[in-house]
């Protein structure tokens, strides 16, 4: 019976401790917090409706993932015309969403570099998205800026500046 | 007194048309387009209307009273461009329902100045 038992109990043990390693890594977004902020040419905004899975290791990177959708309809210059504009560009319609899954993250002194397939109306490429991370416990924030350019996305209606600028805040608890 | 008097019945007119937009859309541009806001615009745009009037009498008389009511009319429709273009912060929500609101208000201290100007005879000194 103790033969059966200890095993068992120490199996136990170890499958609990790597689920806790597993829910550490787990970060979940602190809604109504995050700002991702975009800026251009003669328009600035935010977007809303952002739903990411983050899995990140801040001791290995290396085992880390970061997949996030934006709404593409969910835009706001504050200003009702630019908005349309804005979703118009986008296509929102037909693309509803703006997507990025992360293929690999590294460390880079201070920082990390996630880089991963940024999609955008049905266009993917690869990007390298920098970013901070302030770890407060059982919080954090992850910080990030990269630059972006439209046409490469096939984002060409009149106006839509040649380069914009993301700006992300993401607050996150576990 | 006659820009007093139709500011005063311009800001009475756009607090209440604010009121019932609000309420009725489920709205909130408080952040930019407060009582404050509305009242100061009123009386500066009524106080300009009466000075064009009194530097028009005094210039020509009643002769060009038609043209500068023209003025008036012509500038109130130019400044709603000004709202069409206007960014509001970006935590108001909805802000594509804003140039429904100021819109209107922008004809309200031409359209209070006019009513009220039968009122007051201006006297050529």
């Amino acid at each position: 019976m103790k033969k059966t038992i200890y095993p068992a109990l120490i199996a136990i043990v170890i499958c609990t401790s790597a689920f806790t390693v597993i829910n550490s890594l787990n970060w979940k977004v602190k809604e109504d917090s995050y700002s991702i902020k975009f800026t251009g040419k003669k328009v600035e905004g935010i977007f809303k409706e952002l739903k990411a899975n983050i899995l990140f290791d801040e001791a290995n990177p290396s085992n880390s993932k970061i997949s996030a959708t934006i709404n593409a309809a969910s835009a706001n210059t504050g200003n009702g015309m630019k908005n349309k504009h804005v979703g118009e560009g986008l296509d929102a319609d037909k693309y509803p969403t703006i997507k990025f899954e992360s293929t690999s993250v590294i460390k880079k002194g201070s920082s990390y570099e996630a880089i991963g397939k940024l999609t955008m109306k049905d266009v993917t490429k690869e990007i390298t998205l920098p970013f901070t991370f302030e770890n407060k416990g059982e919080e954090g924030v992850f910080s990030g800026k990269f630059s972006v350019v439209p046409k490469d996305y096939n984002v060409t209606k009149m106006g839509t500046p040649d380069l914009v600028e993301i700006q992300l805040t993401v607050p996150v608890t576990k | 007194m006659h820009a007093l008097v139709s500011a005063l019945l311009a800001g009475i007119s756009c607090i209440i048309y604010n009121s019932i937009y609000s309420t009725a859309f489920y709205v909130n541009f408080n952040a930019v387009l407060n009582m404050g806001a509305i009242i100061g615009s009123c009386t500066l745009g009524c106080t300009l209307m009466a000075t064009s009037y009194i530097l028009a009498i005094k210039w020509k008389g009643d002769k060009l009273i038609p043209w500068v009511n023209i003025i008036i009319s012509t500038l109130s429709f130019a400044s709603i461009v000004g709202v069409l273009s206007f960014d509001l912060p970006l935590d108001v929500e909805s802000p594509e329902m804003f140039p429904g609101l100021a819109i209107p208000m922008h004809f309200f201290p031409a359209l209070s100045f006019f009513t009220v100007a039968p009122f007051f005879k201006i006297k050529i000194s």
